[in-house]
């Protein structure tokens, strides 16, 4: 492949957009540079199930036709995307990673699909997940593994593994991820690209297979942070069919991204989150070398104490499980020998869990949510890592024989879950690299609805930082 | 060979799943039992949390989002 085609494939939406709009780059073009990078490079990274070239070439001429008659839908028009195997395109199979719904053919759009095709982007296909978006490493027992573009080796975190595997290495510009326990920012963090779990019902799950109708959050995972926010403009907003979509009025998320730090105050916790026995000196380096770079260019530091904010994962885990295994509870009768051992004795352990565990979770997620809400009320954002550990080996996250635990990755939902508890917009941005050259990621996290002041931090510290323009060494 | 407090716990989720009408296997149970030393730690933190003034957060309203939040 050439030298312009690489550099094609690394292009942001945001560049690219322009050129689409006045000519200058075909959608055609982009289509058939995402196509050949996953027919090459999928073998390797096993990021995607499912690829629909015959389709993806048509939609792609379909968008050049519209474009150069004048009909220019806006940024996410004509730009190659993936879509998680949980979201619904009818007449494709919906896996959800798992034999369990192997012959599970969707009859509809969920509405996330219909308005990215609204929008104009190109879907080239599905992305792998750990089975059922039930898991941080990214490992999938049946349906394969999907390895880190920055070392085979390594677990891209999950459970939306193909898609931060694939956007990362240049496959496509941008894809749908899901996020209960953080498997948007997860991936996001080990596969060096940016990842936005938007607010809790910001966008509609119908047609999106749940795991836990109280914590399950979908989202874009771009390279840069300014396309998230183009594709969050293409998929937030109402839909009357999901009963957890909010009314709240949808902004341009894109509007302010510009708009720099100046002004802002960002808090940073005092407890948990930079705990040296449970974040690696690596990564507290990196994030706080990143703090020193926003304190640098405008905002302001502000420490927050949070001695009770470790609790959240806890609650997390109970809401999980506990919805978890009533989402599951008629496929597991049907097909309990189908699921991989891992996920399915998880989602059975809490079958002898009382109701009134799961309740008192659901209360005490209430006064978490309050606790929080009061701690960070001076502050604009909060920045955290967003992953306390390095990557780990993908045999160092797959459970020996016999066995459903593996030996590492309960460390690795420690953070983002907080912010499924409470439900914030909650992004991750590369933050710099390991001594083993790995991705560290910076979380930036918001209050509810304010989706356009995390994206402007996380934009504004990209600019400054640059961790971005690298690109991970495969080819 | 399961550890005894692992058995017992299977044995504990054979029962509820018998009550629940979600049948497993004593093979399964066993399996899903290992599980328990993330579970039963969260159950134990979740019990400690001052929750007393709160209702339930559900599936429809999960969260306090405009309460007490800056917008």
């Amino acid at each position: 492949m050439s030298n312009d085609h690489d550099d094609l494939a690394f292009s942001s939406i945001h560049e690219l957009a322009p050129k689409i709009k006045d000519g200058t780059v075909s959608p055609v073009t982009l289509t058939e540079i995402a196509l050949d990078r996953a027919s090459n490079l999928n073998t390797a990274l096993n990021a995607f199930l499912d690829v629909w070239h015959d389709e993806a070439i048509a939609a792609a001429n379909e968008a050049q036709r519209q474009i150069e008659n004048g009909n220019y839908l806006g940024p996410m028009h004509g730009i190659p995307i993936g879509l998680k195997d949980l979201v619904d395109v009818a007449g494709k199979p919906t896996t959800g990673g798992s034999k369990v719904l192997e012959a599970n053919i969707a009859t509809s759009n969920a509405t996330v699909t219909d308005r990215l095709n609204n929008a104009g982007a190109i879907t080239i296909g599905k992305t792998h997940l750990v089975e059922f978006a039930f898991g941080s490493a990214g490992v999938n027992a049946y349906m394969g593994d999907v390895h880190n573009p920055w070392d085979l080796d390594k677990i891209t975190g999950g459970s939306s593994s193909g898609s931060g595997a694939a956007v990362s290495a240049g496959l496509i510009y941008g894809a749908l991820g899901s996020d209960t326990g953080g498997s948007i920012r997860m991936p996001a963090s080990l596969c060096g690209i940016a990842g936005i779990k938007p607010t809790y019902g910001r966008v509609p799950r119908t047609g999106v297979l749940d795991l836990c109708w109280s914590c399950d959050h979908v989202g874009p995972m771009t390279r840069r942070t300014v396309d998230s926010a183009y594709m969050l403009n293409a998929i937030a907003g109402h839909d009357p069919q999901d009963f957890a979509s909010s009314k709240q009025p949808v902004p341009d998320f894109a509007a302010d991204i510009d708009k720099g730090l100046d002004g802002l105050r960002i808090g940073v916790p005092q407890h948990y989150f930079f705990d040296p026995e449970i974040v690696d000196p690596e990564v507290n380096n990196a994030v706080n070398n990143a703090i020193e770079l926003l304190a640098n260019n405008g905002a302001e530091i502000v420490s927050i104490p949070m001695e009770w904010v470790g609790d959240g994962r806890s609650i997390n885990v109970i809401i999980t499980l506990a919805e978890a295994t009533a989402v599951h509870e008629n496929l597991l009768a049907e097909h309990a020998d189908d699921y991989t051992p891992a996920v399915r004795s998880r989602i059975q352990s809490a079958l002898d869990m009382p109701a009134v565990d799961y309740i008192r979770a659901q209360r005490a997620r209430q006064a978490f949510s309050v606790k929080m809400a009061e701690a960070t009320k001076d502050v604009d954002v909060l920045v955290t890592p967003t992953i306390p550990v390095l990557a780990h080996t993908i045999e160092e996250c797959t459970p020996p024989p016999g066995e459903v635990l593996a030996e590492k990755s309960h460390e690795i939902p420690l953070f983002t879950s907080i912010f499924d508890v409470t439900g914030e917009p909650s992004l991750s941005v590369p933050c710099g690299f390991d001594s083993t050259n790995m991705p560290i990621g910076l979380m930036i996290t918001g209050h509810a609805f304010d989706e356009t002041t995390v994206l402007r931090v996380g934009h504004a510290y990209e600019e400054l930082a640059d961790w971005h323009k690298q690109r991970p060494p495969i080819d | 060979m399961p550890e005894p407090e692992e058995l017992q716990r299977a044995e504990e989720i054979i029962k509820s799943g018998e009550r629940t009408a979600i049948p497993i296997s004593e093979k399964n149970a066993q399996l899903a039992a290992k599980w328990g030393d993330l579970l039963g730690p969260a159950v134990d933190v979740v019990r400690a949390i001052d929750y007393q003034t709160h209702e339930p957060a559900n599936v429809f309203n999960p969260v306090v989002l405009d309460k007490g939040s800056k917008q």
